[in-house]
Order: structure tokens, then sequence, then C-alpha cells
């Protein structure tokens, strides 16, 4: 998946690399106008498994679903953790679209899960 | 696979603390000594097994009689009767998980059905008779999640957590888990093959003496937050849990708190 907002970083990265050879050309308009024409908003999710129900409790674990046909996040020792807390996911754009539920609808005695889950998406547009 | 006492070498059973850290954390870790032929050998007889009759499910004993060796081995048995007590059998129910180059992995759970015990009465035995690497997908496990009573298909939004531990180890070594312990496994992105050989074993009877290399009873104590997913309330109930668990298989009384989970 390619976010529009790096497929024009990267158009006017070479743009500005073009000025002093020439400038850009008719086919670099049409490259960045083909972009925009096909990027779409997406919707990303993010599931953070966290210590308690608050957002700056710590997170134990994690999945991202990237909405791509086939795209599947796997088991895995990740090396790195984006976030340490739903907070930190706030401030980098994510949105909490389900909060925990604190009246557990289960004896924890019977059932036991393993922290507290948080989704969050981003809408993002991206180019296909 | 009665051990009588005089047939028991105590040199390799295990101690308090290895009895601490399997009463909460769940898995205990074994590296066997036998030569890397051993385990090459094992290695083609399960793709020869594979080869003649696919899956053998609980026949991959008969197929592979080797395997038997793996839990004579006089570590792997003393662990076993540290934890399991000194008549502990092995289960008819066995699989060897043999996953190929492009297996897309597994997703976490708990085997069989949501009838949980606390007490320690099974535990899987997981033989990994090639190196395992990251790529290879190994399984993973939840340190701490073996007295959890979880509904698999729940847990289906789950995927990594800080603390999970993956087999990526050694040709030869052995883990032993709880049997309710939440696992799963990885994509396997090698181009090699991953064999897991998955055995169970069954306790035979209560507790009435610790059956490793025990210090004189002394409770547990309280050891706070050993467990990294667990939060505050989570914590005080393993306290008590592991606790109790220590009690049992002492021999000793157990609270009334445990018994009705028991």
């Amino acid at each position: 998946m390619t976010l529009l907002r790096n497929t024009l970083e990267s158009w006017l990265e070479t743009a500005q690399s073009k000025l002093s050879n020439g400038g850009v050309t008719s086919a670099d308009i049409d490259a960045l106008r083909q972009a925009l024409s096909n990027a779409q908003p997406r919707q990303r999710l993010l599931y953070l498994h966290v210590l308690g129900p608050s957002v700056t409790a710590p997170i134990i674990g994690m999945a991202e679903h990237e909405p791509i046909a086939g795209a599947k996040d796997t088991i895995r020792t990740r090396t790195n953790w984006p976030y340490n807390t739903v907070q930190e996911a706030m401030i980098d754009g994510w949105q909490v679209i389900h909060f925990p539920q604190q009246m557990a609808p289960f004896d924890d005695r019977e059932l036991d899960y393993a922290g507290y889950e948080f989704i969050l998406q981003k809408i993002e547009e991206v180019t296909l | 696979m009665i051990a009588s006492p005089e047939l028991i070498d105590r040199n390799y059973l295990l101690d308090d603390e290895a009895m601490k850290r399997f009463v909460t954390q769940g898995y205990h870790l074994i590296e066997l000594d036998f030569p890397l032929e051993f385990h090459e050998s094992v290695c083609q007889q399960i793709d020869a097994a594979f080869e003649r009759r696919g899956q053998p499910f609980d026949a991959i004993l008969d197929e592979v009689p080797d395997l038997q060796k793996v839990w004579d081995n006089p570590i792997v048995r003393g662990a076993l009767i540290s934890i399991m007590g000194p008549d502990f059998t092995m289960n008819s129910h066995r699989h060897c998980h043999y996953t190929k180059p492009g297996d897309q992995g597994g997703h976490w759970h708990q085997d069989s059905v949501n009838s949980r015990h606390h007490l320690i009465r099974t535990v899987l035995g997981l033989y990994y008779p090639q190196n395992v690497t990251d790529d290879m997908g190994p399984t993973v496990i939840l340190p701490g999640t073996q007295y959890h009573n979880t509904p698999s298909a729940l847990m289906s939004s789950y995927m990594n957590f800080k603390n999970q531990i993956a087999m990526s180890v050694k040709a030869g070594t052995v883990a032993i888990t709880h049997y309710d312990i939440w696992h799963s496994w990885g994509p396997n992105v090698s181009q090699k093959n991953r064999r897991m050989l998955k055995f169970l074993f069954d306790r035979g009877s209560e507790p009435t003496d610790p059956s490793w290399n025990a210090a004189p009873y002394a409770n547990l104590g309280v050891m706070k937050r050993s467990v990294e997913i667990d939060d505050q309330s989570a914590a005080y109930k393993h306290n008590l849990m592991w606790a109790n668990i220590w009690r049992w298989l002492h021999g000793v009384e157990l609270e009334d708190a445990l018994r009705h989970n028991s």
C-alpha cells in the first residue's frame, strides 16, 4: 500500500531536483495527475491491547490491518513497537473507534483475556 | 511410564526455582545432549512417513519409534517427574506439526475445549528435531496464560505481544508447557520445513509430597506482577492461584478458593 502523501512527497522531491535540470516535463505532470485520480480513501485499523482501560496505560500487544486485498498481519517477533500507549497513537493521528468495556460481561473467575482492546482507525488516501 | 523410586535419579529433578518458574510462567525448556545425527535421523524418518502415508496423526510414534528416546531421556524424565509426579503417563494423542515454506501461520488458541483446570494435570511436550529460526514460523507461547480460560475464537483479534516467547531454538530442544498455555505459530517464509512433535503427558495421582528437589516447604510468597500481561487485579488473583498450586504440589491442603476450581 502506498499512501498518497508519500507519492506526493516523492514527486515533489523529483521535481525539485529537476528544477536545475530543465524543469518538470508534461510526463511528470501526467504522472501526478494519474496518482491523484487513482487515489482512494481507505480505512486502516490498529488493534492495541493495553494493560488497562486508560489511554495512558502501557500497550502489551498489537495487530495491524491494512486495507489491501490479501494483506494480513502475522505472528512474529516484532522489532518495532511504534507506540507505548494509546495516547501516543492518537498523537500520531490514529482515532479511537472502540473503547474497552469496564463492565466486563463475564465473571473473571471463569473467563480471562489479555489486556483491554482499543481499536483505532486512520483514513488515508492511498494510490492504487 | 511409572517410575519406581529407585529408578528416579534425583540429579535430574528440577529445583524450587525451576518449579516456581513453571507454576508462574507455564513452560520449561530443555536442550537434549543427543548428537545432531539423532535429530537429523528423526527428521528423515518423519519425512519418509509423511511421504509414505501423509499425516500419521497419533501413529507418529509407531512411524518414528526413536521419538521414545526423547521422552526416555533422563533430563526430560526428570523434568516431567518434577512437574507431573512419578506416575505420569504418556497420553495416546500426539501430533507432528509439519509446516512447509509458504505456510501462513496460525492464530492464538488453547487446545481442546474451554473446560480448564488450574492445577497441573496435563502438560505438552514439544520436541524440535531441527534448528528453528524466526523465518520458519516458530511456535510462540504467551507466558502466564495457562490459567486463563479463553474461548479461542475470541482470541482472533490478538496478534503479537511484547512478551510472547518464540521457540526459535536449536535442534534437540524440548519445551514442556502447561496444557492450557496460549500458543500459536508464525508463517514459514523460509525455504525449510519445520517439524514439531507434540506429545501429551497426564498426571497419575494427586501429589502427596514434592516430586522435585524441594527445599523444606515454605509459602510461595508474594510475587508481584510476575506476568507482564497481568493488570493489578489479575496479579492479585494469580498470586493466590500460584500459592495454592504451590501448596497442592507439596501435598498441602488447598485453600477453598482454589478447591472449587480444581
